[in-house]
């Protein structure tokens, strides 16, 4: 039962982020906007498409959005959604099979976009690969401080109970949202590191490696997008609502503060621009040092 | 023990034998390589035998010098690392029989010579059982290796390379040498047995001489900044003699490096802090290096020192699980850096033989001359993946699993180890991260511009798939890491002998064991869900239009090959970011006038350790050497009276005694 519902949480809800930010970033800025199930209706079209295959590619094209999805799918698993609703799958070491399951569903991305021979695409992977792998290190020092203070290595461990941590290494906690937000806005591509919503191939990150995807294969890319961001903004989510409840509560709870992190994402959205390309690795070694101060906070008060 | 030195025997026999047929240099090379397999069966049987029961064999003859017994000992540690380098050893010899036919016949058939006489050497060193026979060993080792390296002796980088390797090489022997000496010296003895089972050091005493072995092993297996030698020698060999230089040769550094911790007992904390920096700075620096390269082996060789750093980070969580009295995580540690010293060995030697298929098939290794190769060489392009995957640490492969023990090292001793140590080791990890991403975007940028999108050349545009004798040992490499990565639970027990050995405690008695099984049961889950995704595709496309097209070029209608990203644009930014330890120079020519000719621009890092340590150390040194210069070049009497005197001086201090 509890299992059946971490699923249908973990499989149905992830497109609807992308709507509720795009809704506030539409009403801030004085418009309507889309409504708010509209990736939920671009999912069902795109499945029912036929398909275009570049004639460069290869079977590494095809690869790309399959082994992308099912990463970000197996990562799912690992992740409690609330604490009433442990993950399926959860051992000492999940967190880092997390980390680089999304890395597996990255470095599978790049390299679908380089199979298409176009430099837009290349440009794309590269920017990717930058970021990610400067955004490495503020997640896994985050996990690091999390794991430390929580004395677990499971996601299940860390993201339960949450208000120990507050109680006994608050400051910490508010460094590590911080972090993990920049990391989340990062890794999603979204504004201020990347502009999703952009009409020039030039500036794009994640938009401009999957130019030449279509039909289905656009439809796993778009709803491994969105998986993606739900499951990084469940980490933060978690950590920022450290409330326990019963079942029903837990479950209303998470989804409400899913949102909640959806309309905060639009709201940066909306009020901030996108940062020149050679700006962002600096944010990212920000988000690092949060994260890094974080550890000293816990290991120090740990200690103490 | 009788079998691994059959195995020895065996692989010397084959290799005078191939050597023999230098009439016939293709015969000869196959027949040193057939050599090589049933060496390898009886060797890794032996070893494999000492693995499960745990038990030690020892055998012991009377040595030729007066005084010295030939001692040599297969314990865990050593059969932990013998079944590689047989094994490995033995795949690229087959792999080279294909590879090198063609060419002069004399170098070759010696090459098949040197080749078995640098395995037989290199198990030498691991069995060793005493100081005087490792010593002699690891010259073997070296000289082999260096006739290997210098194949290519007509070429003039080729020598320069080769005298790097052997002077550097040697300086860090001289090291070793020195350990080995001071050591004797405190403890009476060499054997291995006696010195480790003698009292525990003083503090001060074990941290030098660790400090000696550390820079004495760490030269060999390309420790940043001892690794100048490295991507200069590396790359210069025929392509299956890198892969046993970096996937084996190393290993040897690293085996020292084990073994003299076993010798000099219990270190006091710092030496396992300062594994962790050594592993670090070799890690992020190495992989930092090979992203800036633009020749593929040579970026190869330097993934190899990113790899060691990854090594030393288990190795320094060991240290210092043993120090702070928490032998679990000391467990952790070492079954990471033993288990990637493996894996490091079969990916790594995966990549480089592969490198060798492309070099044979488009006739460089220029990375940017290169393209689209996946349709033409659909095989290699499969097994350089499944190479590139495993050495960026994914899942479900052999990176990741080795890399998984590092880290649950790594955070158990943040967790459990006072302030400044646990600091230290939780750093160590966010490093390792950063290097699991770099070498990620590295590969991506490898694996992008050799193999997918369109030829840049003509080489390239005519290359064709390598033939069966090269597939199939990659092959065999590639299955390796999936096997190793997905079957990890069934390798720990393997694990527990040489753990326990160097930390006191089986590795399935710690949490890796659990992590293991997950580990598997989430590999199966991907596979799986990757099968029943791409079937949901399948059947969701059934009946509908597929239909190929163009790249879309974002409204360009005729792309060309010349247009796609570069290896050089992709590494940019990276490159950018990390400019102040790179270094990188940049060549522009740009279009200054109305009518431009021709715009270039090329961007080469330089290597910081070379730029900065060796070349200025190098001058300094030939500026005091010179003072000796005049004595070299004069007549032999003045030899002879130099003779005279230190037997003189020699004299006099024994009397003096």
């Amino acid at each position: 039962m509890k299992l059946l519902l971490h699923l249908a949480l973990m499989l149905l809800l992830p497109p609807l982020l992308p709507g509720v930010i795009n809704r506030v970033k539409s009403i801030v800025g004085g418009r309507r906007g889309p409504p708010l199930l509209q990736l939920y209706f671009d999912l069902w079209k795109l499945l029912r498409k036929g398909a275009v295959y570049s004639t460069t590619t290869t079977w590494v094209f095809r690869a790309g959005p399959v082994v992308t999805l099912a990463g970000a799918l197996l990562a799912g698993t690992l992740l409690p959604m609330g604490g009433a609703l442990p993950a399926p799958l959860a051992f000492a070491g999940d967190i880092i099979l997390f980390a680089y399951l999304l890395g597996l569903g990255r470095f599978f991305t790049m390299i679908a976009a380089l199979d298409t021979g176009s430099s837009f695409e290349g440009m794309g992977a590269s920017r990717e690969a930058t970021f990610g792998a400067l955004a490495e290190p503020a997640f896994f020092l985050s996990l690091a401080a999390l794991a430390a203070a929580r004395r677990s290595l499971s996601f299940t461990g860390i993201l339960s109970n949450e208000m120990v941590a507050w109680h006994r290494f608050g400051p910490a906690m508010v460094m590590l949202i911080a972090a993990l937000m920049l990391v989340a806005l990062a890794e999603c591509s979204r504004i201020p590191f990347d502009d999703p919503n952009t009409h020039l191939e030039l500036t794009m990150i994640h938009e401009v490696m999957v130019l030449d995807h279509s039909g289905p294969d656009l439809a796993f890319i778009l709803y491994g997008a969105a998986l993606k961001l739900f499951l990084l903004g469940a980490v933060v989510v978690r950590l920022a609502l450290p409330f326990e409840a019963s079942l029903r509560g837990h479950v209303a709870l998470f989804i409400a503060g899913m949102l909640l992190f959806a309309m905060v994402v639009g709201l940066i959205e909306a009020t901030l621009a996108r940062l020149r390309l050679n700006r962002v690795p600096h944010i990212l070694v920000g988000a690092s040092v949060f994260a890094a101060l974080a550890v000293a906070v816990v290991l120090i008060r740990a200690g103490a | 023990m009788t079998l691994v030195l059959a195995a020895c025997a065996l692989l010397a026999v084959s290799g005078a034998a191939g050597a023999a047929l230098c009439a016939r240099p293709g015969l000869g090379l196959t027949v040193a390589a057939a050599g090589t397999v049933p060496a390898a069966i009886c060797g890794s049987w032996a070893a494999l035998r000492v693995l499960l029961s745990g038990r030690t064999e020892a055998v012991e003859y009377a040595g030729s010098l007066p005084g010295s017994r030939l001692a040599l000992t297969l314990d865990p540690l050593s059969a932990w690392f013998v079944v590689p380098v047989l094994c490995v050893g033995s795949l690229g010899a087959i792999y080279g029989s294909r590879y090198l036919r063609g060419g002069e016949a004399r170098p070759v058939a010696s090459q098949a010579l040197f080749y078995n006489l640098l395995l037989a050497a290199l198990t030498l060193v691991l069995v060793a059982a005493d100081g005087l026979v490792f010593l002699f060993a690891w010259e073997a080792m070296t000289l082999c290796a260096y006739l290997l390296v210098v194949r290519e002796h007509h070429r003039a980088e080729v020598r320069s390379a080769g005298l790097l390797y052997l002077v550097l090489t040697h300086a860090g022997t001289a090291c070793v040498l020195a350990f080995f000496a001071a050591l004797g010296t405190l403890q009476g003895s060499l054997r291995f047995s006696v010195l480790a089972a003698h009292l525990p050091l003083p503090a001060a005493t074990g941290a030098g001489l660790f400090a000696l072995a550390l820079v004495g092993f760490g030269t060999k297996a390309g420790v940043w900044p001892l690794h100048v030698w490295l991507p200069a020698a590396h790359p210069v060999a025929p392509t299956h003699v890198s892969a046993v230089l970096s996937g084996l040769v190393l290993k040897a550094g690293i085996y020292g490096l084990l073994r003299s911790l076993l010798l000099l007992g219990p270190l006091p904390q710092s030496c396992g802090v300062w594994l962790i920096v050594a592993g670090v700075a070799s890690g992020v620096l190495g992989v930092l290096s090979a992203l800036a390269q633009h020749e593929l082996k040579r970026l190869l060789a330097y993934h190899s020192i990113e790899n060691i750093g990854i090594i030393l980070l288990g190795i320094g969580v060991g240290v210092l699980g043993i120090s702070c009295g928490a032998p679990a995580i000391a467990a952790l540690g070492f079954a990471g850096a033993l288990l990637h010293a493996t894996n490091h060995a079969v990916f790594k030697s995966l990549l480089f033989l592969s490198a060798g298929a492309v070099k044979r098939a488009c006739g460089t290794l220029q990375i940017d001359q290169l393209g689209g190769l996946s349709r033409r060489m659909p095989r290699t392009g499969l097994l350089f993946l499944v190479g590139a995957a495993a050495i960026s640490g994914l899942p479900p492969l052999n990176g990741f699993a080795s890399e998984l023990l590092i880290y649950l090292g790594l955070f158990g001793a943040g967790a459990a180890f006072p302030l400044g140590t646990g600091a230290v080791a939780l750093l160590g990890a966010a490093a390792l991260a950063l290097m699991g991403g770099l070498a990620a975007a590295c590969f991506v940028k490898v694996f992008g511009t050799v193999f997918l999108g369109t030829p840049r050349a003509a080489g390239a545009a005519a290359a064709t798939e390598a033939p069966v004798e090269m597939l199939a040992p990659m092959a065999i490499l590639a299955v390796a890491c999936c096997a190793i990565g997905i079957g990890l639970p069934a390798l720990l027990p393997l694990l527990d002998a040489p753990v326990r050995q160097l930390g006191g405690v089986s590795v399935s008695a710690t949490p890796a064991m659990a992590a293991a099984f997950r580990v598997t049961q989430a590999a199966l889950c991907l596979a799986l869900g990757c099968a029943a995704l791409a079937a949901l595709r399948a059947a969701l496309l059934r009946g509908r239009a597929v239909t190929a097209a163009p790249t879309w070029a974002c409204g360009y209608a005729r792309p060309s090959p010349s247009m796609q990203y570069t290896a050089a644009s992709f590494a940019s930014p990276l490159v950018q970011v990390f400019a102040p330890v790179l270094v990188p120079t940049r060549h522009l020519r740009s279009a200054s006038l109305a009518f431009p000719v021709l715009v270039e621009c090329d961007e080469h890092a330089s290597d910081v350790a070379e730029r900065y340590g060796l070349e200025p150390a190098l001058r300094a040194g030939g500026v005091a050497l010179k003072v000796l210069r005049h004595l070299q070049a004069s007549r032999v009497q003045s030899y002879l009276l130099a003779v005279f005197a230190t037997l003189l001086a020699l004299l006099w201090w024994k009397v003096a005694r």
